[in-house]
Protein backbone atom coordinates (compact mmCIF):
# COMPACT_ATOMS: atom_id res chain seq x y z
CA UNK A 1 0.00 0.00 0.00
CA UNK A 2 2.83 2.65 0.95
CA UNK A 3 3.79 1.82 -2.91
CA UNK A 4 1.29 2.79 -3.56
CA UNK A 5 1.03 5.95 -1.91
CA UNK A 6 4.84 6.86 -2.66
CA UNK A 7 2.81 6.70 -6.40
CA UNK A 8 0.35 9.27 -5.79
CA UNK A 9 2.63 11.40 -3.80
CA UNK A 10 2.25 10.72 -0.38
CA UNK A 11 4.30 8.27 0.71
CA UNK A 12 3.98 7.35 4.55
CA UNK A 13 6.18 9.76 7.12
CA UNK A 14 8.25 10.61 4.59
CA UNK A 15 7.15 14.91 4.84
CA UNK A 16 10.32 15.95 6.18
CA UNK A 17 9.05 19.24 7.59
CA UNK A 18 6.47 19.08 10.64
CA UNK A 19 3.82 20.47 8.56
CA UNK A 20 2.92 17.46 7.07
CA UNK A 21 2.08 17.02 3.37
CA UNK A 22 0.26 20.12 1.91
CA UNK A 23 -3.48 20.68 1.75
CA UNK A 24 -3.39 23.30 -0.39
CA UNK A 25 -5.13 22.66 -4.06
CA UNK A 26 -1.48 24.52 -5.71
CA UNK A 27 0.34 21.55 -4.31
CA UNK A 28 -2.06 18.93 -5.95
CA UNK A 29 -3.62 20.19 -8.66
CA UNK A 30 -0.88 18.92 -11.17
CA UNK A 31 -0.88 15.44 -9.66
CA UNK A 32 -3.64 13.90 -12.08
CA UNK A 33 -1.59 11.76 -14.24
CA UNK A 34 -0.44 9.50 -10.84
CA UNK A 35 -4.18 9.67 -9.46
CA UNK A 36 -5.51 8.38 -12.60
CA UNK A 37 -2.54 5.54 -12.86
CA UNK A 38 -3.94 4.81 -9.34
CA UNK A 39 -7.39 4.21 -9.89
CA UNK A 40 -6.52 2.25 -12.76
CA UNK A 41 -4.48 -0.02 -10.49
CA UNK A 42 -6.93 -0.11 -8.08
CA UNK A 43 -9.47 -0.80 -10.36
CA UNK A 44 -7.96 -3.88 -11.83
CA UNK A 45 -7.14 -5.63 -8.53
CA UNK A 46 -8.15 -9.34 -8.98
CA UNK A 47 -6.66 -10.98 -5.82
CA UNK A 48 -4.03 -10.25 -3.17
CA UNK A 49 -4.59 -7.41 -0.23
CA UNK A 50 -7.40 -5.78 -1.65
CA UNK A 51 -9.47 -7.25 -4.47
CA UNK A 52 -12.69 -4.98 -6.24
CA UNK A 53 -15.49 -7.60 -6.57
CA UNK A 54 -16.37 -7.17 -9.98
CA UNK A 55 -19.36 -9.79 -9.89
CA UNK A 56 -21.35 -7.05 -8.00
CA UNK A 57 -21.00 -4.47 -10.90
CA UNK A 58 -21.88 -7.39 -13.85
CA UNK A 59 -25.22 -7.96 -11.90
CA UNK A 60 -27.51 -6.82 -14.47
CA UNK A 61 -25.47 -7.88 -17.42
CA UNK A 62 -25.55 -4.86 -19.62
CA UNK A 63 -23.62 -1.52 -19.82
CA UNK A 64 -26.47 0.73 -18.07
CA UNK A 65 -26.94 -1.33 -15.32
CA UNK A 66 -23.26 -1.74 -14.57
CA UNK A 67 -22.83 2.35 -14.88
CA UNK A 68 -25.73 2.52 -12.61
CA UNK A 69 -24.25 0.21 -9.92
CA UNK A 70 -20.84 2.34 -9.94
CA UNK A 71 -23.26 5.37 -9.20
CA UNK A 72 -24.85 4.02 -6.50
CA UNK A 73 -21.68 2.13 -4.87
CA UNK A 74 -19.04 5.28 -5.72
CA UNK A 75 -21.29 8.16 -5.70
CA UNK A 76 -24.35 7.76 -3.66
CA UNK A 77 -26.81 7.98 -6.50
CA UNK A 78 -25.57 11.52 -7.60
CA UNK A 79 -23.49 10.83 -10.71
CA UNK A 80 -24.39 13.97 -12.97
CA UNK A 81 -25.88 13.02 -16.41
CA UNK A 82 -22.55 13.43 -18.26
CA UNK A 83 -20.47 11.04 -16.65
CA UNK A 84 -23.08 8.74 -16.94
CA UNK A 85 -23.33 8.97 -20.41
CA UNK A 86 -19.33 9.26 -20.92
CA UNK A 87 -19.03 5.77 -18.76
CA UNK A 88 -21.92 4.10 -20.80
CA UNK A 89 -20.03 4.75 -23.40
CA UNK A 90 -17.41 3.75 -22.75
CA UNK A 91 -17.98 0.63 -21.93
CA UNK A 92 -20.47 0.02 -25.08
CA UNK A 93 -17.54 0.84 -26.81
CA UNK A 94 -15.83 -2.29 -26.28
CA UNK A 95 -16.47 -6.01 -25.38
CA UNK A 96 -18.83 -6.57 -22.55
CA UNK A 97 -16.40 -8.34 -19.87
CA UNK A 98 -14.88 -8.33 -16.72
CA UNK A 99 -11.95 -6.25 -18.49
CA UNK A 100 -13.74 -3.67 -19.52
CA UNK A 101 -16.01 -2.75 -16.51
CA UNK A 102 -12.52 -3.07 -14.51
CA UNK A 103 -10.98 -0.23 -17.09
CA UNK A 104 -14.60 1.78 -16.42
CA UNK A 105 -14.36 1.87 -12.88
CA UNK A 106 -10.95 3.38 -13.02
CA UNK A 107 -12.41 6.06 -14.93
CA UNK A 108 -15.09 6.57 -12.12
CA UNK A 109 -12.24 6.64 -9.89
CA UNK A 110 -10.36 9.25 -12.08
CA UNK A 111 -13.63 11.11 -12.63
CA UNK A 112 -13.30 14.80 -11.74
CA UNK A 113 -16.60 14.65 -10.26
CA UNK A 114 -15.44 12.07 -7.89
CA UNK A 115 -12.10 13.18 -7.27
CA UNK A 116 -12.43 16.62 -6.50
CA UNK A 117 -16.15 16.51 -4.67
CA UNK B 1 -12.95 11.54 -32.34
CA UNK B 2 -11.45 14.95 -32.44
CA UNK B 3 -10.51 14.43 -28.75
CA UNK B 4 -8.06 11.40 -29.64
CA UNK B 5 -6.46 13.86 -32.33
CA UNK B 6 -5.95 16.21 -29.75
CA UNK B 7 -3.08 14.99 -27.53
CA UNK B 8 -1.42 13.89 -30.59
CA UNK B 9 -0.95 17.38 -32.39
CA UNK B 10 0.25 17.69 -35.63
CA UNK B 11 2.80 20.23 -34.88
CA UNK B 12 4.25 17.85 -32.23
CA UNK B 13 8.16 17.89 -34.10
CA UNK B 14 10.14 14.44 -34.64
CA UNK B 15 11.94 15.31 -31.92
CA UNK B 16 15.49 14.09 -32.31
CA UNK B 17 18.54 14.90 -29.18
CA UNK B 18 19.84 17.46 -30.99
CA UNK B 19 23.41 18.10 -30.55
CA UNK B 20 22.79 21.94 -30.61
CA UNK B 21 20.58 23.92 -28.89
CA UNK B 22 18.90 27.55 -30.15
CA UNK B 23 16.99 29.71 -28.13
CA UNK B 24 17.49 33.12 -26.35
CA UNK B 25 16.68 32.47 -23.20
CA UNK B 26 18.54 29.88 -20.86
CA UNK B 27 16.77 27.03 -19.15
CA UNK B 28 16.37 27.60 -15.37
CA UNK B 29 17.49 24.58 -13.76
CA UNK B 30 16.43 25.45 -9.86
CA UNK B 31 17.78 23.16 -7.10
CA UNK B 32 17.05 23.68 -3.75
CA UNK B 33 19.38 21.98 -0.73
CA UNK B 34 16.44 20.88 1.50
CA UNK B 35 17.57 21.11 5.04
CA UNK B 36 20.38 24.39 5.94
CA UNK B 37 23.02 23.40 4.28
CA UNK B 38 26.63 24.03 5.99
CA UNK B 39 28.45 26.63 3.49
CA UNK B 40 31.16 26.66 5.87
CA UNK B 41 31.88 22.46 4.72
CA UNK B 42 30.94 23.18 0.50
CA UNK B 43 32.99 25.82 0.53
CA UNK B 44 35.92 25.70 3.02
CA UNK B 45 37.35 28.87 4.26
CA UNK B 46 40.36 27.65 5.05
CA UNK B 47 42.24 30.84 5.65
CA UNK B 48 40.08 32.19 8.37
CA UNK B 49 41.49 30.32 11.23
CA UNK B 50 38.63 30.48 13.41
CA UNK B 51 37.17 27.84 10.93
CA UNK B 52 39.42 25.29 12.61
CA UNK B 53 38.91 26.77 16.33
CA UNK B 54 35.38 26.06 15.97
CA UNK B 55 35.49 22.69 14.30
CA UNK B 56 38.02 20.32 16.48
CA UNK B 57 36.33 17.20 14.92
CA UNK B 58 34.26 18.37 11.58
CA UNK B 59 36.76 20.49 9.71
CA UNK B 60 37.57 20.06 6.48
CA UNK B 61 41.83 19.89 6.43
CA UNK B 62 44.03 22.88 4.26
CA UNK B 63 44.53 22.02 0.95
CA UNK B 64 48.61 22.59 1.72
CA UNK B 65 47.98 20.06 4.73
CA UNK B 66 50.83 17.07 5.12
CA UNK B 67 49.09 14.87 7.35
CA UNK B 68 45.42 13.49 6.68
CA UNK B 69 46.24 14.55 2.63
CA UNK B 70 43.41 11.88 1.67
CA UNK B 71 41.08 14.14 2.70
CA UNK B 72 42.42 17.64 2.22
CA UNK B 73 40.56 20.55 0.73
CA UNK B 74 40.88 21.42 -3.17
CA UNK B 75 42.15 25.06 -3.20
CA UNK B 76 39.73 27.45 -5.18
CA UNK B 77 41.80 30.29 -4.16
CA UNK B 78 44.20 31.13 -1.56
CA UNK B 79 41.05 31.27 1.18
CA UNK B 80 38.16 28.86 0.22
CA UNK B 81 38.32 25.22 -0.43
CA UNK B 82 35.82 22.16 -2.29
CA UNK B 83 35.86 19.55 0.07
CA UNK B 84 36.72 16.78 -1.78
CA UNK B 85 33.47 15.23 -2.02
CA UNK B 86 32.38 17.87 -4.39
CA UNK B 87 35.70 17.15 -6.77
CA UNK B 88 33.53 16.56 -9.37
CA UNK B 89 32.36 20.43 -9.50
CA UNK B 90 36.18 21.34 -9.83
CA UNK B 91 36.09 21.35 -13.99
CA UNK B 92 33.05 23.45 -13.97
CA UNK B 93 35.34 26.31 -11.72
CA UNK B 94 37.84 25.90 -13.48
CA UNK B 95 36.30 26.87 -16.71
CA UNK B 96 34.52 29.48 -14.82
CA UNK B 97 31.21 28.38 -15.44
CA UNK B 98 30.82 28.17 -11.62
CA UNK B 99 29.91 30.37 -9.17
CA UNK B 100 30.07 29.97 -5.09
CA UNK B 101 28.52 32.71 -3.66
CA UNK B 102 29.45 33.01 0.06
CA UNK B 103 27.94 34.58 3.49
CA UNK B 104 24.60 34.45 1.32
CA UNK B 105 21.25 33.58 2.24
CA UNK B 106 17.97 34.99 3.81
CA UNK B 107 17.48 38.86 5.97
CA UNK B 108 14.71 37.04 7.39
CA UNK B 109 16.37 34.87 10.28
CA UNK B 110 13.93 32.42 10.97
CA UNK B 111 15.74 29.14 11.64
CA UNK B 112 12.62 27.27 10.87
CA UNK B 113 12.60 24.94 8.01
CA UNK B 114 9.18 25.31 6.54
CA UNK B 115 9.13 29.21 7.32
CA UNK B 116 12.84 29.46 5.85
CA UNK B 117 11.94 27.24 3.35
CA UNK B 118 8.33 29.02 2.42
CA UNK B 119 10.29 32.36 2.35
CA UNK B 120 12.88 31.62 0.21
CA UNK B 121 10.85 29.81 -2.38
CA UNK B 122 8.27 32.65 -2.75
CA UNK B 123 10.49 35.12 -2.78
CA UNK B 124 9.92 37.31 0.38
CA UNK B 125 9.66 36.66 4.17
CA UNK B 126 6.85 37.05 6.20
CA UNK B 127 4.44 37.50 3.65
CA UNK B 128 1.53 34.42 3.96
CA UNK B 129 -0.49 36.52 1.36
CA UNK B 130 2.18 35.25 -1.54
CA UNK B 131 1.17 31.94 -2.63
CA UNK B 132 2.88 32.25 -5.85
CA UNK B 133 6.82 30.81 -6.19
CA UNK B 134 9.52 33.36 -7.71
CA UNK B 135 10.09 31.09 -10.43
CA UNK B 136 6.12 30.55 -10.89
CA UNK B 137 6.24 34.80 -11.13
CA UNK B 138 8.99 34.42 -13.89
CA UNK B 139 7.45 32.08 -15.96
CA UNK B 140 3.64 34.06 -15.36
CA UNK B 141 5.62 37.51 -16.44
CA UNK B 142 7.51 36.13 -19.65
CA UNK B 143 6.20 35.30 -22.74
CA UNK B 144 6.62 31.30 -23.86
CA UNK B 145 10.06 30.12 -25.35
CA UNK B 146 7.67 28.42 -27.67
CA UNK B 147 3.92 29.28 -28.08
CA UNK B 148 2.76 25.64 -28.40
CA UNK B 149 5.13 23.67 -25.86
CA UNK B 150 2.44 22.12 -23.65
CA UNK B 151 4.72 22.12 -20.65
CA UNK B 152 7.17 25.53 -19.86
CA UNK B 153 8.22 24.05 -16.40
CA UNK B 154 8.39 21.07 -14.42
CA UNK B 155 8.83 20.40 -10.82
CA UNK B 156 10.94 16.42 -10.40
CA UNK B 157 8.40 15.80 -7.66
CA UNK B 158 4.82 14.20 -6.43
CA UNK B 159 3.43 17.92 -5.62
CA UNK B 160 4.05 21.02 -6.83
CA UNK B 161 7.39 23.17 -5.11
CA UNK B 162 6.32 26.59 -4.32
CA UNK B 163 9.30 27.85 -6.36
CA UNK B 164 6.84 27.12 -9.39
CA UNK B 165 3.51 27.70 -7.74
CA UNK B 166 1.73 30.40 -10.19
CA UNK B 167 3.79 29.29 -13.37
CA UNK B 168 1.63 28.21 -16.34
CA UNK B 169 1.68 25.41 -17.97
CA UNK B 170 3.32 23.92 -15.07
CA UNK B 171 2.98 20.50 -13.41
CA UNK B 172 4.93 18.23 -11.49
CA UNK B 173 5.86 14.92 -12.76
CA UNK B 174 8.06 12.97 -10.39
CA UNK B 175 9.63 10.57 -13.17
CA UNK B 176 9.94 12.03 -16.35
CA UNK B 177 11.04 9.11 -17.99
CA UNK B 178 7.71 7.33 -17.14
CA UNK B 179 4.55 9.83 -17.03
CA UNK B 180 1.88 7.50 -18.50
CA UNK B 181 -1.91 6.22 -17.88
CA UNK B 182 -1.33 3.18 -16.19
CA UNK B 183 -3.50 0.31 -17.43
CA UNK B 184 -3.90 -1.53 -21.12
CA UNK B 185 -1.87 -0.08 -23.94
CA UNK B 186 -4.45 -0.44 -26.30
CA UNK B 187 -7.19 1.23 -24.72
CA UNK B 188 -4.99 3.82 -23.27
CA UNK B 189 -5.67 6.32 -25.89
CA UNK B 190 -9.47 5.63 -25.43
CA UNK B 191 -9.25 6.21 -22.03
CA UNK B 192 -7.20 9.30 -22.09
CA UNK B 193 -9.64 10.97 -24.22
CA UNK B 194 -12.61 10.04 -22.02
CA UNK B 195 -10.56 11.80 -19.10
CA UNK B 196 -9.35 15.03 -21.78
CA UNK B 197 -13.06 15.75 -21.86
CA UNK B 198 -14.28 14.99 -18.36
CA UNK B 199 -11.74 17.07 -17.29
CA UNK B 200 -12.88 19.36 -19.46
CA UNK B 201 -15.53 20.33 -17.44
CA UNK B 202 -13.23 20.70 -13.75
CA UNK B 203 -12.43 23.99 -11.92
CA UNK B 204 -9.12 25.48 -12.83
CA UNK B 205 -6.49 25.06 -12.30
CA UNK B 206 -7.39 21.26 -12.56
CA UNK B 207 -8.55 21.63 -15.50
CA UNK B 208 -5.32 23.03 -17.78
CA UNK B 209 -3.28 20.73 -15.50
CA UNK B 210 -5.17 17.74 -16.91
CA UNK B 211 -5.38 18.99 -19.94
CA UNK B 212 -1.30 19.66 -20.21
CA UNK B 213 -1.06 16.56 -18.40
CA UNK B 214 -2.28 14.78 -21.57
CA UNK B 215 -0.42 16.84 -23.78
CA UNK B 216 2.44 16.13 -21.95
CA UNK B 217 2.36 12.22 -21.84
CA UNK B 218 2.94 12.53 -25.95
CA UNK B 219 5.76 14.67 -25.74
CA UNK B 220 7.34 12.61 -23.12
CA UNK B 221 7.01 9.59 -24.50
CA UNK B 222 8.38 10.55 -27.88
CA UNK B 223 11.61 12.70 -25.83
CA UNK B 224 11.80 9.00 -24.68
CA UNK B 225 13.99 9.85 -21.49
CA UNK B 226 14.63 6.64 -20.36
CA UNK B 227 16.85 5.69 -23.74
CA UNK B 228 19.20 9.18 -23.09
CA UNK B 229 22.58 8.53 -23.27
CA UNK B 230 24.14 11.56 -21.80
CA UNK B 231 27.00 13.22 -23.81
CA UNK B 232 30.70 13.21 -23.36
CA UNK B 233 31.19 10.81 -20.69
CA UNK B 234 28.92 11.85 -18.40
CA UNK B 235 27.90 10.15 -15.98
CA UNK B 236 24.89 11.06 -13.88
CA UNK B 237 24.97 8.83 -9.81
CA UNK B 238 22.31 6.33 -9.80
CA UNK B 239 19.82 8.62 -6.79
CA UNK B 240 17.02 10.11 -7.01
CA UNK B 241 19.21 13.63 -7.47
CA UNK B 242 21.08 11.83 -10.14
CA UNK B 243 18.29 10.64 -12.68
CA UNK B 244 16.29 13.91 -11.69
CA UNK B 245 19.28 16.47 -13.72
CA UNK B 246 19.54 13.61 -16.35
CA UNK B 247 15.39 13.87 -17.23
CA UNK B 248 16.18 17.94 -17.21
CA UNK B 249 19.11 17.72 -19.31
CA UNK B 250 17.33 14.88 -21.91
CA UNK B 251 14.26 17.87 -21.65
CA UNK B 252 16.91 20.71 -22.42
CA UNK B 253 18.32 19.20 -25.73
CA UNK B 254 15.05 17.68 -26.87
CA UNK B 255 14.04 21.53 -27.07
CA UNK B 256 10.79 21.22 -26.41
CA UNK B 257 10.10 24.41 -24.84
CA UNK B 258 10.97 23.22 -21.29
CA UNK B 259 12.16 26.33 -19.53
CA UNK B 260 12.65 25.62 -15.85
CA UNK B 261 12.68 22.61 -13.82
CA UNK B 262 12.58 22.30 -9.89
CA UNK B 263 14.97 20.06 -8.45
CA UNK B 264 14.78 18.81 -4.51
CA UNK B 265 17.99 17.38 -2.81
CA UNK B 266 17.69 16.65 0.87
CA UNK B 267 19.83 15.16 3.79
CA UNK B 268 21.51 18.55 4.61
CA UNK B 269 19.95 19.22 7.98
CA UNK B 270 23.17 17.48 9.71
CA UNK B 271 22.62 18.33 13.51
CA UNK B 272 24.78 15.12 14.42
CA UNK B 273 27.38 12.97 13.19
CA UNK B 274 28.21 15.57 10.15
CA UNK B 275 31.28 14.05 9.28
CA UNK B 276 31.94 16.38 5.87
CA UNK B 277 35.10 13.81 5.12
CA UNK B 278 33.67 10.08 4.90
CA UNK B 279 30.10 10.40 6.94
CA UNK B 280 26.69 11.90 6.03
CA UNK B 281 27.67 15.00 4.88
CA UNK B 282 30.90 13.60 2.62
CA UNK B 283 28.03 11.38 1.17
CA UNK B 284 25.31 13.97 0.68
CA UNK B 285 28.01 16.11 -1.19
CA UNK B 286 29.67 13.68 -3.36
CA UNK B 287 26.00 12.92 -4.85
CA UNK B 288 25.21 16.50 -5.34
CA UNK B 289 28.73 17.08 -6.67
CA UNK B 290 28.62 14.22 -9.27
CA UNK B 291 24.89 14.77 -10.18
CA UNK B 292 25.79 18.28 -10.89
CA UNK B 293 28.95 17.59 -12.26
CA UNK B 294 27.63 15.23 -14.75
CA UNK B 295 24.90 17.79 -15.96
CA UNK B 296 27.91 20.50 -16.59
CA UNK B 297 29.98 17.55 -18.81
CA UNK B 298 26.83 16.48 -20.10
CA UNK B 299 25.35 19.79 -21.12
CA UNK B 300 27.60 22.31 -20.90
CA UNK B 301 30.71 21.11 -22.25
CA UNK B 302 31.20 20.43 -25.79
CA UNK B 303 31.15 22.22 -29.23
CA UNK B 304 27.97 23.14 -28.75
CA UNK B 305 26.76 23.74 -24.96
CA UNK B 306 22.84 23.87 -24.38
CA UNK B 307 21.75 27.40 -22.74
CA UNK B 308 21.06 26.53 -19.36
CA UNK B 309 22.02 28.35 -15.93
CA UNK B 310 21.54 26.30 -12.78
CA UNK B 311 21.58 27.64 -9.25
CA UNK B 312 21.58 26.12 -5.76
CA UNK B 313 20.49 27.61 -2.61
CA UNK B 314 19.31 26.88 0.66
CA UNK B 315 16.96 27.68 3.16
CA UNK B 316 19.69 28.79 5.45
CA UNK B 317 23.07 27.64 6.80
CA UNK B 318 24.32 26.11 9.92
CA UNK B 319 26.34 27.48 12.99
CA UNK B 320 29.84 28.08 13.00
CA UNK B 321 30.55 25.86 15.83
CA UNK B 322 30.24 22.56 15.96
CA UNK B 323 28.10 21.19 18.31
CA UNK B 324 28.37 17.93 21.38
CA UNK B 325 27.23 15.53 18.92
CA UNK B 326 29.89 16.55 15.91
CA UNK B 327 27.26 17.88 13.96
CA UNK B 328 26.06 21.78 13.62
CA UNK B 329 22.68 23.45 14.23
CA UNK B 330 20.82 25.80 12.50
CA UNK B 331 22.51 29.18 11.19
CA UNK B 332 22.43 31.61 8.78
CA UNK B 333 24.57 32.74 6.17
CA UNK B 334 25.86 30.09 3.58
CA UNK B 335 27.14 29.54 0.38
CA UNK B 336 25.12 29.47 -2.84
CA UNK B 337 26.11 27.89 -6.64
CA UNK B 338 25.93 29.13 -9.95
CA UNK B 339 26.62 27.57 -13.28
CA UNK B 340 26.32 28.25 -16.96
CA UNK B 341 28.41 29.27 -19.85
CA UNK B 342 27.22 32.89 -19.15
CA UNK B 343 27.71 32.47 -15.49
CA UNK B 344 30.50 34.76 -14.24
CA UNK B 345 32.25 31.97 -12.20
CA UNK B 346 35.70 30.16 -11.16
CA UNK B 347 35.30 32.18 -8.24
CA UNK B 348 33.91 32.58 -4.63
CA UNK B 349 31.92 35.84 -4.39
CA UNK B 350 31.91 37.50 -1.08
CA UNK B 351 30.69 41.03 -0.16
CA UNK B 352 33.72 41.60 2.41
CA UNK B 353 34.20 38.12 3.78
CA UNK B 354 32.50 38.63 7.62
CA UNK B 355 35.28 36.44 9.41
CA UNK B 356 34.32 33.70 11.93
CA UNK B 357 35.85 35.36 15.08
CA UNK B 358 32.88 35.53 17.80
CA UNK B 359 32.46 39.42 17.85
CA UNK B 360 31.90 38.93 13.56
CA UNK B 361 29.67 36.29 13.93
CA UNK B 362 25.36 36.92 13.95
CA UNK B 363 24.46 36.51 17.13
CA UNK B 364 27.03 35.16 18.35
CA UNK B 365 27.14 32.29 16.30
CA UNK B 366 26.59 32.21 12.64
CA UNK B 367 28.31 33.45 9.67
CA UNK B 368 26.72 36.78 8.57
CA UNK B 369 24.26 37.24 5.57
CA UNK B 370 25.91 39.70 3.79
CA UNK B 371 24.54 38.89 0.52
CA UNK B 372 20.49 38.19 -0.49
CA UNK B 373 19.96 35.62 -2.69
CA UNK B 374 17.46 37.87 -3.88
CA UNK B 375 20.76 39.87 -5.54
CA UNK B 376 21.84 36.59 -6.96
CA UNK B 377 18.95 35.52 -8.62
CA UNK B 378 17.56 38.92 -9.96
CA UNK B 379 20.50 39.26 -12.01
CA UNK B 380 20.01 36.07 -13.65
CA UNK B 381 16.41 36.22 -14.03
CA UNK B 382 16.59 39.89 -15.72
CA UNK B 383 20.35 39.00 -17.80
CA UNK B 384 19.96 34.95 -18.59
CA UNK B 385 16.08 34.49 -18.30
CA UNK B 386 15.17 37.66 -20.06
CA UNK B 387 12.92 39.00 -17.72
CA UNK B 388 12.71 42.77 -16.63
CA UNK B 389 9.82 42.43 -14.05
CA UNK B 390 12.01 41.82 -11.00
CA UNK B 391 9.70 44.06 -9.37
CA UNK B 392 6.61 41.00 -9.54
CA UNK B 393 9.07 38.07 -9.66
CA UNK B 394 10.81 39.62 -6.34
CA UNK B 395 8.05 41.76 -4.74
CA UNK B 396 9.72 44.20 -1.91
CA UNK B 397 13.31 43.48 -3.07
CA UNK B 398 15.06 46.17 -5.18
CA UNK B 399 18.12 43.92 -6.79
CA UNK B 400 21.92 45.05 -6.41
CA UNK B 401 23.68 43.51 -9.80
CA UNK B 402 26.76 42.19 -8.22
CA UNK B 403 28.40 40.51 -11.80
CA UNK B 404 27.03 37.04 -12.23
CA UNK B 405 26.84 36.95 -14.89
CA UNK B 406 28.67 37.69 -17.99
Amino acid sequence: MNGQLTNVGQPLFVWETPDGYPDKVEYWAGNVMPRWTFGSTLAAQASGEIIIDIALFQKGGNADATVATIDQRLFGGEMDATLRAALTAYLKAGTYNATRIRETLALAFSANTFQWY
Amino acid sequence: MAAVAAYHPAWLPKVVLAETYASTRDVMLSVFMRGGADGLSLCVPFADPDYYLSRSTIAVPRPDAATGTANKGIALDNFFAFPQALAALVPAYTAKDLLVVHATGQLNNSRSHFDAQRYLEVGKPNDPALVTGWLGRHLASSPPVRSTAPLRALGIASGLQKTLVGGPKTLPIANPANFALGGSATTVDARLAFLQSDYAGASQPIQANALDAINTVALLKQINISQYKPANGAVYPASGFGNALKAVAALVKADVGIEAAQVDVGGWDTHSAQDPLAGSMYRTMLDFGNALGAFYADVLQGASPAAVTAVAVSEFGRNVRENGSKGTDHGRGTAMFAMGKNIAGGRVMVNGWPGLAKPNLDSGQDLKVTIDYRDVLSEIVQNRLGNTNLAYVFPGWTATMRGATR
